[in-house]
């Protein structure tokens, strides 16, 4: 005879919950692992090499190892970041190096001063930097300037008006020449042939064009999202495997 | 569908095959002509000159306005297997019909197909290129050739635009399986095809990888 009956509900939540976190854990560790930039540096560099390899022309086969070496990796949050620059500085023409002169001008006249253009004028000022580091020929009163002074200081007389430049000389003498120093107008006019030869030469010299640059650029960061695209779900899951194995 | 003429791939010269059966492939399509795709009517392809690698020698990209598509390997990590298979090589020396079991090695493996093109009709011979190109990848019936000689299992992204001035230039990804046979991992047996064991006999070594 029954007395009487008992029934026992009991939950495996618990264990349900447990099994949940440490899944959640392994993917977190698996995630971090995936994602280290160490491996993938390699990776990027070496696809960055094959596309711009193929896009490049003979001719141009030479820029490619300075693209790929702009190229930065590093830790982001809680992945990596990746980008790759263009390592060619900027060549004026002698287009822009007239413009520059009208810009200066029309400053000048407005009182606008030169910070609407001021990165034009940079680059202007460091072009002036290189021909005085490469082809100035120097003279004693140079020796106690940089380059980079003497190169603002050309800049200056090669972008301000002749009405604003002095025209007198100071009476002073050249120590090496023994001639009278000329005047700021005249050091303008004389330095304005080599200048113009200067602007272009580099104009002539082999360069990459704007168009060039932007599509090998565009072209790297196309490429390196088709690899990470594809990378990324087959290394994952070996780590995956990786971390489940671990005790 | 025509069957390509060049070798199957071959663990032998991998690289070599492979861009060899592009070439052919390829070549067929892109000669500015138009192509019985399975399509009605028949479809018109550019004139397009086919780069591999870094195969710059006169890399043309179009000084007279044209248009170049250049095939370049990714570095993905190529992954592996083998399986053994019956393999069809017909006759061996001196048996008129033997059995032959054959491990198959499959690597999966992916490309980016850059198609360029300047000039003044450059946006138009590019957008056309890489449309024909996707069209013709993602076409079964086409692609079935390159299958036959161990290039499998296509699988094609759409064209991506990168960028369109006055150089204009597209991506077509691709990911695929090559198939090749192991070299020296061959068991022939004369009863036939139904008895083979591959852990058995003198060419029978079973072991996964060796050779790959």
């Amino acid at each position: 005879m029954i007395q009487s009956s008992r029934v026992t509900i009991t939950s495996n939540i618990q264990g349900v919950l447990d099994r949940a976190t440490r899944r959640s854990r392994d993917v977190r560790t698996a995630l971090t692992r995936t994602l280290a930039v160490g491996e993938w540096d390699k990776l990027l560099r070496a696809e960055a090499k094959r596309t711009l390899w193929a896009l490049a022309k003979q001719s141009e086969w030479g820029f490619v190892d300075a693209f790929v070496a702009t190229v930065l990796t590093g830790p982001f949050m809680t992945g990596f970041f990746a980008r790759m620059s263009n390592p060619l500085p900027p060549v004026l023409v002698v287009e822009e190096f007239a413009m520059a002169q009208d810009l200066q001008k029309r400053a000048l006249s407005q009182g606008t001063g030169p910070t609407l253009f001021s990165d034009f004028l940079n680059q202007f000022d460091q072009m002036m930097t290189d021909w005085v580091a490469n082809e100035k020929d120097k003279d004693r009163r140079d020796y106690d300037k940089s380059d980079e002074e003497i190169g603002s200081w050309i800049g200056y007389l090669m972008l301000t008006p002749d009405s604003k430049l002095n025209a007198k000389r100071s009476g002073k003498v050249n120590p090496v020449t023994g001639k009278p120093v000329l005047s700021e107008l005249e050091a303008k006019h004389s330095l304005m042939k080599h200048i113009v030869d200067y602007i272009q030469r580099r104009q002539t010299e082999k360069r990459l064009g704007k168009d060039q640059i932007n599509a090998w650029l565009l072209a790297v960061l196309a490429a390196w999202s088709v690899l990470v695209r594809r990378e990324f779900p087959g290394r994952f899951r070996a780590q995956l495997n990786v971390v489940r194995t671990e005790l | 569908m025509t069957p390509l003429i060049n070798n199957a791939v071959s663990a032998n010269a991998l690289e070599t095959s492979v861009m060899k059966l592009w070439q052919e492939f390829l070549a067929r399509y892109f000669d500015g002509g138009k192509h019985d795709v399975g399509a009605t009517p028949l479809v018109q392809f550019p004139l397009a000159e086919l780069l591999f690698q870094q195969s710059a020698a006169g890399q043309p990209l179009a000084a007279s306005g044209g248009l170049a598509i250049t095939l370049v390997s990714s570095e993905v990590t190529r992954r592996k297997w083998v399986a053994w298979e019956n393999y069809s090589s017909g006759l061996t020396s001196g048996l008129t019909s033997a059995a032959t079991r054959q491990e198959i090695c499959y690597e999966a493996v992916a490309w980016n197909f850059w198609v360029r093109a300047n000039g003044t009709n450059g946006r138009a011979l590019c957008k056309s290129g890489s449309d024909g190109l996707f069209g013709l990848l993602s076409n079964k019936g086409e692609t079935h050739a390159l299958g036959q000689k161990g290039i499998c299992r296509l699988k094609v992204h759409a064209p991506r635009v990168i960028q369109e001035t006055d150089y204009v230039l597209r991506l077509v990804s691709l990911g695929a399986t090559l198939r090749y046979p192991i070299l020296s991992q061959r068991y022939v047996d004369e009863c036939g095809a139904g008895d083979l064991d591959p852990g058995a006999g003198d060419g029978g070594q079973s072991g996964l990888g060796a050779g790959s």
